[in-house]
């Protein structure tokens, strides 16, 4: 009982926050909302961290956007909220703190088997371009192959890599490398 | 005199001899005086007849023949004859008379020239005693100087022979000293000789050293020249870029004295036009080359010479 | 016995050499080094025939003026510096322009005539004092620019005995933005000095590695728009395009075999990226590398024998290099500093063209294969997509620049520098058009 208040005010606050909050850039769904029309309030889904919520497969953007609005998708306390792994250079090993996300959406995803994702690859600009696809490519297999050894199949995965061209900061810095070298989870 | 006395024999014949000839005169003149007429005498006649002989003869010729004329014809003939030979007997006696006229012409002359003589020798005789006397006198004095003159001769001669001696010791002496001179002149001129010799090595010498310092100095303008040469043309070639490393070339050029490039030449091609071409604008480029200002040194090596252009 | 000949070789040698010195008894001197200065040149403004309306530009000096600069190779004269101003050869003062240590000088004239412009070049060595071309071409008003790069390939050949780059063409993609948000990526073929650019294909997602056919009429390149790689093939003249290869994954990398056959691409179908070889006429693709391993940027060797590729199959990118037969094992190339990537041969196949990388830095850099040694020819520290010229004396390549990403150009021997500008906004990955056949 008291969990549940606990996390009820968790939420509450959390809305608080979010609902005035315009900083926090939430990258992917801005991604999103080119597609989109506009932005509808849904109702939130109270309760579990996870929550499951089976969209049918085709119901087209608003359901897009109300789930990646859903409390599951857009609580910072939420793991699938947390839709980008970072790497470290040159390299496409997934790094431990990042594994408890990638969890997170393998469990998401086997029990949304309709749910599909794309997994985009990026690499920081160090490099030539089409080496950076390879290896970009590779960050994002590695997390395939831990959706996949997770029970996600892989009709549920689009990979794609766009190497340094998408890059999500600016600079020739290792602040922008950092930010740059990651996987994001885009769900479709 | 002293000649008298010299050639006393001479004179006594020549005495000897104008006496006889004057002896044989005198003789002679007494027998001139006899001329031959003994042929003229067998015609009286025509003796006579010599002085009227010619109007008489012809008139007698004449009467003959107007006494005789047929006798006189032989007669005529005879007397023909006779006229000729009385002719000739009459030619011939006024040839003997001429002849004795000049005879006797001559005798007279001869007796004249005789007497004449005669009166010149006498003369001469007496000149000659006078002569003779004197001669005498000559030669005694003669002989008195010639005593004297042999004294003093010989008292020369002791004198020219002591000095003969004196000037042969002298000589000799004299002939010692140069050949003590001769000999020491000659180990002067020995001296002097090495000494000159020496000189000549040492001048020989130095003027060598001087050689080689001017063909150190030629040699030092050369490489100065030739250094600063090849830094000029070195600044000058714009090497083409990208070309194989084993490319050589020679460039012949000519220059003037001011180091202004005649010409320059490809003698040896790299088998690369454009490194040849580069090669060629690198000496023009560089021109006027810094050449020695020594004319000589000019002219022997930079007037025409070569580049190797051969990177390294 | 052998050193006792070479005892006695040597010395004839050197008693002959000294024999023939003193016989000749001529100087010889050696040179043994030259500068590598830029050749200077005089382009004196050409002279303008046109009719009296006409208020043209003579813009044929000015483009001979600049390709030439441009290159690297000449120094300019200022016109401010020219004694005299000479349009025909009989005008030519050779000590006017030995003045100013000129070793060359350009003149001309144009005549138009309606729409046709008649253009005489005449090329004079200042130094030798002689006329060293003479070229006389016709030209219509919209090729005013291509006669005047004609004119400068024609002196630079003239003079450095080499194929000039003037007429070429190059492919580089820009964007308008570097950030994220809506991007506009275009595909841009241009004169190689940037003017006459056109835009061959645009789109908001990526557009990379643009590739150039052999014959310079088509250009692969790798296209974002349907939200995956794909390699397009377009035909420059039609503008028509088709799409070679759409597989799953990575399709990438698009690379020209010397016939103009084949392309080897960056497949990942398989795994991970390798290399295949694509057959444009029927489509049909052979893998030719099958490690583990990331293999990818491929590229072919003039003769087509073989293929160059990066690979991290020895930790960290390297070049390697293998039959394009397939038949035979892929050889390392590359041993200096921790990555090199993106190989591309030299027309002649002695050099290797490559993205260095050493302690964070990214650099260009060419590698000498008979000599083993690589010379570094850009700064860094973002350097990449290096790509011949046409005569393979320049490298174009992308940098940055406070901020901005901007095309330059360097010369092989590193030397000579200088980047391109642009209006374009960010300027990458350009590709240096091979000489039209």
């Amino acid at each position: 009982m008291t969990i549940k208040n606990k996390s009820l005010m968790a939420l509450i606050l959390i809305l608080a926050l979010s609902a005035c909050s315009d900083k926090v850039t939430k990258q992917n769904l801005s991604e999103q909302a080119a597609l989109n029309s506009g932005a509808e309030n849904n109702a939130y889904n109270g309760g579990d961290d996870l929550s499951v919520e089976t969209v049918a497969i085709g119901q087209g953007m608003d359901q897009l956007t109300e789930l990646m609005q859903s409390d599951t998708f857009s609580n910072p306390n939420s793991p699938l909220s947390k839709r980008i792994i970072y790497f470290e250079y040159d390299s496409s090993n997934v790094k431990a703190e990042f594994v408890p996300v990638v969890e997170a959406h393998a469990v998401y995803l086997v029990n949304n088997p309709n749910q599909t994702i794309a997994l985009e690859g990026h690499s920081d600009e160090r490099g030539t371009r089409e080496y950076n696809i390879a290896l970009a490519e590779q960050r994002a297999k590695s997390v395939f192959n831990m959706l996949q050894v997770l029970g996600v199949m892989s009709h549920q995965v689009d990979i794609v890599s766009y190497g340094e061209e998408k890059p999500d900061a600016i600079g020739f810095d290792e602040q922008a490398f950092q930010l740059n070298r990651r996987v994001e989870v885009v769900y479709k | 005199m002293k000649k008298i006395k010299q050639y006393r024999l001479f004179f006594l014949l020549a005495l000897a001899g104008h006496l006889s000839i004057i002896g044989l005169f005198a003789i002679n003149y007494t027998a001139v005086d006899e001329p031959e007429i003994k042929q003229e005498q067998k015609t009286p006649e025509i003796i006579q007849a010599s002085i009227l002989d010619e109007t008489r003869v012809t008139q007698k010729a004449e009467e003959l023949k107007q006494a005789q004329a047929t006798k006189k014809r032989l007669q005529k003939r005879q007397k023909e004859k006779l006229a000729q030979q009385i002719e000739r007997e009459q030619q011939r006696l006024q040839v003997a008379q001429n002849k004795r006229k000049q005879v006797e012409a001559k005798a007279k002359k001869a007796q004249q020239a005789e007497q004449q003589r005669l009166a010149n020798i006498k003369k001469t005789v007496a000149l000659e005693k006078k002569k003779q006397a004197l001669i005498k006198q000559q030669r005694i004095a003669q002989e008195k100087k010639r005593l004297s003159d042999a004294k003093r001769l010989k008292e020369q001669q002791e004198k020219a022979a002591a000095i003969k001696k004196e000037a042969e010791k002298q000589q000799k002496i004299a002939a010692e000293k140069q050949r003590v001179a001769a000999a020491e002149k000659v180990r002067l001129q020995k001296i002097a000789d090495n000494k000159r010799r020496v000189e000549q090595a040492r001048l020989a010498k130095v003027r060598a050293d001087l050689q080689a310092k001017n063909a150190e100095i030629a040699k030092k303008a050369v490489m100065s020249a030739s250094i600063l040469i090849d830094k000029k043309v070195t600044r000058a070639w714009n090497r083409p870029v990208n070309m194989a490393s084993n490319l050589a070339c020679t460039i012949k050029v000519n220059l003037l004295p001011s180091g202004d490039v005649m010409s320059a030449k490809v003698a040896k091609s790299s088998g690369d036009t454009l490194f040849d071409t580069s090669a060629e604008r690198a000496v023009y480029k560089a021109s006027p080359l810094p050449v020695p200002k020594d004319s000589a040194i000019f002219e022997k090596n930079f007037r025409r010479f070569r580049f190797n252009f051969a990177p390294k | 016995m052998n050193s006792f000949k070479q005892i006695v070789s040597l010395l004839l040698v050197l008693n002959s050499v000294l024999y023939a010195n003193t016989l000749r008894a001529e100087l010889i001197i050696d040179i043994t080094e030259g500068i590598q200065s830029t050749h200077k040149i005089a382009v004196v403004p050409f002279a303008m025939h046109t009719s009296a309306s006409d208020k043209e530009q003579e813009v044929i000096s000015q483009i001979i003026s600049s390709d030439l600069g441009g290159s690297g190779d000449f120094s300019i004269l200022a016109k401010e510096e020219m004694l005299s101003a000479p349009t025909q050869a009989g005008q030519v003062k050779y000590r006017h322009w030995a003045v100013t240590g000129q070793d060359y000088l350009v003149i001309g004239s144009i005549l138009k005539q309606d729409k046709l412009y008649k253009i005489k070049m005449s090329l004079f060595d200042v130094v030798k004092k002689q006329q060293i071309n003479d070229l006389l071409i016709n030209v219509e008003s919209r090729s005013l620019r291509k006669a005047g790069h004609y004119l400068s390939d024609a002196i630079y050949k003239t003079i450095m005995g080499i194929e000039g780059v003037f007429s070429s063409r190059i492919a580089y993609v820009t964007t308008s933005e570097s950030v994220k948000k809506k991007k506009q990526f275009s595909l841009f073929v241009s004169d190689y000095d940037g003017h006459n650019a056109v835009a061959i294909t645009k789109s908001n997602e990526p557009l990379m590695s643009p590739a150039w056919s052999p014959n310079g009429l088509h250009i692969a390149y790798v296209s974002f728009e349907n939200k995956v790689s794909e390699i397009f093939v377009q035909t420059l003249s039609t503008g028509a395009r088709r799409s070679v290869a759409k597989f799953k994954g990575v399709n990438g990398s698009p690379a020209w075999s010397p016939d103009g056959k084949k392309l080897a691409i960056t497949l990942s179908k398989s795994g991970n990226s390798d290399i295949f070889i694509l057959t444009l006429a029927n489509g049909s693709i052979k893998q030719l590398t099958r490690s583990w391993a990331i293999d990818t940027e491929a590229s072919w060797s003039p003769d087509g024998n073989s293929i160059l590729f990066t690979s991290n199959r020895g930790k960290g990118a390297q070049l390697y290099i293998m039959p394009s037969n397939g038949k035979g094992m892929a050889e390392r190339l590359t041993f200096e500093g921790d990555y090199n990537a993106r190989g591309s041969f030299s027309k002649d196949g002695k050099q290797v063209l490559m993205v260095q990388g050493k302690k964070g830095s990214y650099r260009i850099a060419v590698l000498d294969i008979e000599k083993q040694q690589t010379t570094i020819l850009s700064a860094g520290k973002a350097d990449e997509s290096p790509s011949f010229s046409s005569n393979g004396q320049v490298v174009i390549y992308a940098r940055r620049k406070a901020g901005k990403e901007i095309l330059s150009l360097v010369s092989v021997d590193g030397l000579k520098k200088q980047d391109i500008k642009s209006n374009l906004g960010f300027v990458r990955e350009p590709a240096w058009a091979p000489k039209a056949k």
